[in-house]
C-alpha cells in the first residue's frame, strides 16, 4: 500500500473511527484501526463488535493495500504532525505501516487486515430495509428518549431503544420500568413494510454524536442478514448490533385522559425541581408537587415543589401554572423530572396526571410528538 | 413407675424408626438412659470407634431382674404409659426402643443393681437372642456394654466412617452431655486412654474447661438468668457461650439442649449467632452449650426417631430467649473491634536493596499528595461515629476502596460498607412507617423456585413494609408492582430472588423484619467487582461515616481494615 492524504482529514477520520475501538479486549486486532484503499479513497474503520464505524477520506493512491495498526498510537502520532500531506505505506508481505510527513517518520507494527472483522457497508448494497430521515430530527429524537432506557441488563430489551418504522413515521421509545419516553418523527419517504428494531441505547448515543451538525439526510438500513443497523451519515457509516426480543407494548401504558393538567414555563419549573432535588438527595430523591388551581376560573394557579430530608432541612418553591382540574398531590423522583425537563426545549411544558398513584405525563405544551410517562413514588404510610 | 409393656395404641402413636445409625447414636442412647436413671457419675469407655466396645456405667437407680428382662424388649419403658404422658415427660427416653434396637445388632450385656436390692441382675443379648437373667453381685447402678456393633449387619458396617471419625462422633456426644450436665461427673475413655473428665461439682465454666480444655473455659461467658423485663415467660436458658475470640468455621461447636435433650435446630443457632451481630465474620460461628428449659407441653420431642429434632409450640419465643441471654452475656464484650491489617513484607533479596528516596527529599515531595487534614489534628477529635474521616485514594480489584485516615491506611469493602449504609437507611425508613416505594410502569413477572415462593409467603408483611408490592401471579410466579425506592436501579427480579433465597435459608436478624431488611440491604447494595468512580467512592465513604455502626455490615462482616502508619513504617524498614 502506498497512499498520500491530508493530515487534518486523517486526524479527523481517526478520531471518528477510534470511538469504536475496543478498550478492553482479548482480541488485539480490535484495538486497531483498519486502513484500506477503496476506490480512490482511504477507508478507515474500527469495531468493538458492539458497534462499528467506517469513514472514508480522499487520498491519492499509488498502490492498493490494507493493514490494521494500533488506533491510539497512530492517532497520537498523526495528531502531532503539521497540516501537510502524510504518506502511508505498507511494504507488501510486511505488516508494518510507515507514516511519513516531511522529515517526521514512524514505523508502526500492525496486524494483517485479513484478521479484521468484516464490517458491512451500504456501499455493498443488498440491505434488507432502508429509510431516510433528517439528521437533526433523528439527533433530537435520540436525545429525547435514550436516557429513559435501562442502565442494567436485567431485561435486555429495556437497555435498548425501540425504533419503529411505519408508513412515513419513525417512532423511538425507551423505558426502564419506571418511566417511558416516546418520540415520533417524519421519515423522508414512506417505508414499504412496518419494522420494529431495538438498538442498544449506548449505540444510539454514539450515532447522535456522529451525526453532529450534519445536514444531509441520514440513511438507516438493516443489513442483509437482518441482525445489524447500518447508518450512513455523510462520509461515515455506523454499524450497531440489534437487541433480540419484543419491546413492551408501550402504547397501552400512556394515559390518554387526565384529571388534572397544568401548563407552566419549563425553565422556572426545572429550576424549582433542581432546587428541591438538593434536599431530596438523602430521601430517595423524592420531591412533592402540590397543584393548587387558581382561586377562580380565570386566575392562574400554582405548583408547589417541595422536598424534605430529615437531617438536612427542606425547601419549597412555587411556580405559576395554569391548572385545569382539581387540587392534587403527587411525588416524583427528582431525577426523572429533571431528566425529562432537561431535554425539553424552553417554553411551556404540560403535565397531566390522575392523582398521586397513577402515572404522570410530561409533554411540551405546543407539540404532541413527544410523550414522557413517569410513575410517581408512593410515600410510606405512617 | 414399674416397668411394663406399652399398649398397642401407644406403640402406634410413637412412630418407629431407626434408632441406631452409628456407634455414636448407641452411645447417646446409653448416656440418656444413665441420666434418666438419675446418675451422679457416668463413665463412658469406647474402643475402636465404638465398633469393638461402648460401655456406659452409671450409679443411677438400677433395675431388678424382672425389669431388666423387660428393658430389652421392644417398646418396654418405665417412662411413659400413654401418649398424653409426652406432655409431662421429663425423661430423655420414652420410646422404649433403644436397648432392644442396640441388642439386635450387637452383643449387649447389662449388669445392674438397685440400691435397695441385695443382689444385682445381669443379662446378655447376642444379636437379638436373649439369655436368661442371672443373679450377680454388682455395685448400685447400671453398666451397659455393647460389643461388636453391627457385626451381623455388614451393610451398616461398610457405611461407617473410619474408626477415628466414629470415635470423634462419640466424643462429641459425650462432651455435649457432659457439658450440659455440670452436676454429673463424667469420665470418657477412648481406647484405654482418658480423654476428658468433669467433677460433677455443678459449675458450668469449670465443666466447660474440663470437657473442652482450659482455653475454652477461659473464653466461656455464662448465660445468667435474665431480669424480669427481658426474660421470656416460661423459658429459661442456661449454659454458656464463647467470646467472639472463640470461633469456629463450622456450627458444631454450638450445642443446644432442650429439657436436657441434645437437639439440632437451625433457627436457634441463627438466633444465637445474631446476638454476635457485628462481632463475627460471615462463615465464623460461635461456640457454646445452651440448655433451654421449658414446659414439656410446649415442645414436641416426638418428631424424629433419634429424638434429635424437636418442634416448639412457639419457636420465636424460644429463639428470643436464647438471643437475649446471649446478648446479655456478650454485653461486656467491646463491639466492632477494627481488625488491624498487617502486611507481610515481600520475600526476596531485592527488598533490602531497593532504594526508596527519602520522603523529605525535595524531588520526592512532588509525588506525595499532601493529606487534606493533618493526622494529629484529627486524632485529637476522634469521630463520634466510630470511623475516622477518610480521604479516598482509589479502588483495588473493583472491590475494596483504599483510603487514608489520620493514622494510616484503610481498606473498605465496598459491598459491606454499602450494605451497612442501606441497612440503616431501610431501618430509618421503617422505624415509624413503611418505606417509600417506586411503582413500576408495568408489573414485572418473576418466576420463583418453590422455596423462594415459600419464603415470600412467609415474608409478605415484612416485604410490604420495606417497600415491595408483590402479588401472586400463579404458576410459581409473582408480579412485582413496586420496589423499595432505595432499591431502584438494580436488577429487581434477580435481587428479589436472592433475598428470598437467603430468607429461605433462615435469614439472620433480631426479628423476621430485621432479617428481611438485612437481606434486602445486602442485595440492594453495590457488589464486589463493580468499578466505582472516585466521586462514588467518596459518597459511599461519607455515607458510611454517617451510619450508627459503620464497622460491620448487617451480616456482621467487617466493613474496613486498618493498617496503621506505624505498621507501614515498620514494613518499609523506616522504624
Ligand atoms: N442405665 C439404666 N438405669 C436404669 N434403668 C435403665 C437403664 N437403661 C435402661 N433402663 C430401663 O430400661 C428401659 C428401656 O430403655 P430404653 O430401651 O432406652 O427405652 P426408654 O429409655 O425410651 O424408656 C427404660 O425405660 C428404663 O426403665
Ligand atoms: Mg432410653
Amino acid at each position: 500500500m502506498k497512499v498520500s492524504c491530508l493530515q487534518d482529514g486523517l486526524q479527523r477520520a481517526l478520531a471518528q473511527a477510534s470511538r469504536a475501538v475496543a478498550t478492553k479486549t482479548a482480541l488485539p486486532v480490535l484495538s486497531n484501526v483498519l486502513l484500506a484503499t477503496d476506490e480512490g479513497r482511504l477507508r478507515i474503520a474500527a469495531t468493538n463488535l458492539e458497534v462499528g464505524i467506517t469513514t472514508w477520506i480522499g487520498a491519492s493512491i499509488e498502490e492498493e493495500g490494507r493493514i490494521t495498526v494500533d488506533a491510539r498510537l497512530l492517532s497520537e502520532f498523526v495528531n502531532t504532525l503539521p497540516n501537510a500531506p502524510v504518506q502511508l505505506a505498507v511494504e507488501s508481505a510486511r505488516s508494518s505501516l510507515t507514516v511519513q510527513s516531511g522529515r517526521d517518520k514512524a514505523g508502526i507494527n500492525g496486524i494483517d487486515a485479513d484478521d479484521f472483522p468484516v464490517i458491512p457497508s451500504l456501499e455493498a448494497g443488498g440491505e434488507a430495509f432502508t429509510a431516510d430521515v433528517d439528521p437533526q430530527v433523528l439527533r433530537e429524537m435520540i436525545a429525547q428518549v435514550e436516557f429513559a432506557a435501562a442502565t442494567d441488563e436485567s431485561r435486555p430489551v429495556l437497555a435498548g431503544v425501540l425504533m419503529r418504522f411505519e408508513e412515513q413515521r419513525l417512532t423511538l421509545a425507551a423505558a426502564d420500568g419506571f418511566r417511558l419516553a416516546v418520540r415520533e418523527g417524519e421519515l423522508g419517504q414512506a417505508v414499504g413494510e412496518r419494522l420494529d428494531i431495538i438498538v442498544p441505547a449506548r449505540a444510539l448515543r454514539e450515532l447522535a454524536r456522529i451525526i453532529g451538525d450534519q445536514t444531509a439526510p441520514v440513511r438507516l438500513a438493516i443489513t442483509p442478514n437482518r441482525s445489524q443497523l447500518l447508518v450512513r451519515v455523510g462520509e461515515t457509516e455506523f454499524l450497531s448490533r440489534l437487541i433480540d426480543g419484543t419491546f413492551p407494548d408501550f402504547k397501552q401504558i400512556v394515559p390518554r385522559e387526565f384529571g388534572t393538567t397544568l401548563e407552566m414555563g419549563r425553565d422556572a419549573f426545572l429550576n424549582a425541581v433542581r432546587r428541591a432535588s438538593y434536599f431530596a438527595r438523602d430521601n430517595n430523591d423524592v420531591i412533592r408537587l402540590t397543584v393548587h388551581p387558581g382561586e377562580e376560573a380565570f386566575m392562574p394557579g400554582s405548583v408547589e415543589v417541595s422536598a424534605t430530608a430529615a437531617e438536612r432541612g427542606n425547601s419549597q418553591s412555587f411556580v405559576d401554572a395554569s391548572v385545569d382540574g382539581s387540587e392534587t398531590q403527587i411525588a416524583f423522583n427528582a431525577r426523572y423530572l429533571a431528566d425529562v425537563l432537561g431535554i425539553l426545549k424552553h417554553g411551556q411544558v404540560m403535565i397531566g396526571m390522575n392523582g398521586g398513584n397513577q402515572a404522570g405525563v410530561v409533554r411540551a405544551a405546543n407539540g404532541d410528538d413527544y410523550t414522557h410517562v413517569i410513575m410517581p413514588m408512593v410515600i410510606g404510610a405512617q | 413407675m414399674p416397668i411394663q409393656l406399652l399398649t398397642g395404641d401407644t406403640i402406634g402413636k410413637i412412630a418407629a424408626g431407626e434408632v441406631v445409625e452409628r456407634p455414636a447414636s448407641a452411645a447417646k442412647e446409653l448416656l440418656e438412659n444413665a441420666l434418666d436413671a438419675g446418675a451422679r457419675r457416668i463413665a463412658v469407655s469406647v474402643a475402636s470407634g465404638g465398633t469393638e466396645l461402648i460401655e456406659v456405667s452409671d450409679d443411677g437407680d438400677g433395675m431388678d431382674a424382672a425389669g431388666l428382662a423387660l428393658a430389652i424388649q421392644r417398646h418396654a419403658t418405665s417412662k411413659l404409659r400413654r401418649f398424653e404422658d409426652l406432655d409431662t415427660l421429663t425423661t430423655l427416653g420414652f420410646r422404649g426402643e433403644a436397648l432392644p434396637s442396640i441388642a439386635a445388632v450387637s452383643v449387649l450385656a447389662v449388669r445392674t443393681r438397685r440400691a435397695q436390692d441385695a443382689t444385682g441382675a445381669a443379662i446378655a443379648v447376642r444379636f437379638g437372642e436373649a439369655e436368661q437373667p442371672r443373679a450377680v453381685a454388682a455395685p448400685p447402678g447400671t453398666t451397659v456394654s455393647v460389643r461388636d456393633l453391627f457385626a451381623n449387619v455388614p451393610a451398616r458396617r461398610k457405611f461407617l466412617r473410619q474408626t477415628g471419625t466414629e470415635a470423634a462422633y462419640i466424643g462429641r456426644s459425650v462432651a455435649a452431655y457432659a457439658a450440659a450436665n455440670p452436676g454429673v461427673a463424667f469420665t470418657f475413655e477412648q481406647d484405654g486412654r482418658r480423654a476428658f473428665g468433669t467433677d460433677g461439682g455443678g459449675d458450668q465454666i469449670a465443666t466447660a474447661a474440663g470437657v473442652f480444655g482450659a482455653d475454652v473455659g477461659a473464653a466461656a461467658l455464662p448465660l445468667a438468668p435474665l431480669d424480669e423485663s427481658a426474660a421470656v415467660p416460661g423459658v429459661t436458658v442456661e449454659g454458656w457461650v464463647g467470646t467472639p475470640s472463640l470461633i469456629r468455621s463450622h456450627r458444631q461447636g454450638l450445642v443446644f439442649f432442650v429439657n436436657g435433650r441434645w437437639i439440632q435446630n437451625r433457627a436457634l443457632a441463627f438466633a444465637l449467632e445474631e446476638a454476635y451481630h457485628s462481632l463475627l465474620m460471615v462463615g465464623r460461628h460461635p461456640v457454646g452449650v445452651v440448655s433451654i428449659r421449658l414446659d414439656p407441653a410446649a415442645v414436641d420431642v416426638n418428631v424424629h426417631p433419634t429424638k434429635a429434632e424437636v418442634k416448639f409450640l412457639d419457636e420465636r419465643a424460644v429463639c428470643r430467649a436464647v438471643q437475649r441471654a446471649a446478648h446479655a452475656a456478650l454485653a461486656g464484650v467491646p463491639r466492632a473491634v477494627l481488625p488491624e491489617l498487617r502486611w507481610e513484607p515481600l520475600p526476596g533479596p531485592e527488598q533490602q536493596t531497593l532504594a526508596i528516596p527519602d520522603q523529605r527529599s525535595p524531588d520526592r515531595r512532588e509525588l506525595v499528595i499532601p493529606p487534606e487534614r493533618s493526622g494529629t489534628a484529627l486524632a485529637a477529635h476522634p469521630q463520634a461515629s466510630g470511623v475516622p474521616i477518610m480521604r479516598v485514594l482509589g479502588q483495588v480489584a473493583g472491590t475494596f476502596i483504599i483510603a487514608e485516615g489520620p493514622n494510616g491506611m484503610y481498606l473498605i469493602d465496598q459491598h459491606a460498607a454499602h450494605e451497612r449504609v442501606m441497612y440503616e437507611k431501610f431501618l430509618g425508613q421503617i422505624a415509624s412507617r413503611s418505606a417509600d416505594r417506586q411503582p413500576l410502569l408495568d408489573p414485572l413477572i418473576v418466576d420463583l423456585a418453590p422455596e423462594e415462593l415459600a419464603a415470600w409467603e412467609r415474608s409478605t408483611a415484612e416485604l410490604v413494609q420495606l417497600g415491595f408490592e408483590i402479588e401472586a401471579f400463579g404458576g410459581g410466579a409473582v408480579a412485582v408492582r413496586a420496589v423499595p425506592a432505595l432499591m431502584r436501579g438494580v436488577d429487581v427480579a434477580e435481587r428479589l430472588r436472592l433475598i428470598l433465597r437467603e430468607l429461605a435459608e433462615g435469614g439472620a436478624g433480631e426479628s423476621w423484619l430485621d432479617a428481611v431488611a438485612i437481606s434486602a440491604a445486602c442485595h440492594a447494595s453495590i457488589r464486589a467487582g463493580q468499578s466505582l468512580s472516585l466521586a462514588e467512592m467518596r459518597e459511599l465513604v461519607a455515607d458510611l461515616e454517617r451510619t450508627d455502626h459503620p464497622r460491620a455490615c448487617g451480616h456482621g462482616r467487617p466493613t474496613m481494615l486498618h493498617m496503621t502508619q506505624g505498621e507501614l513504617e515498620r514494613q518499609f524498614g523506616r522504624r
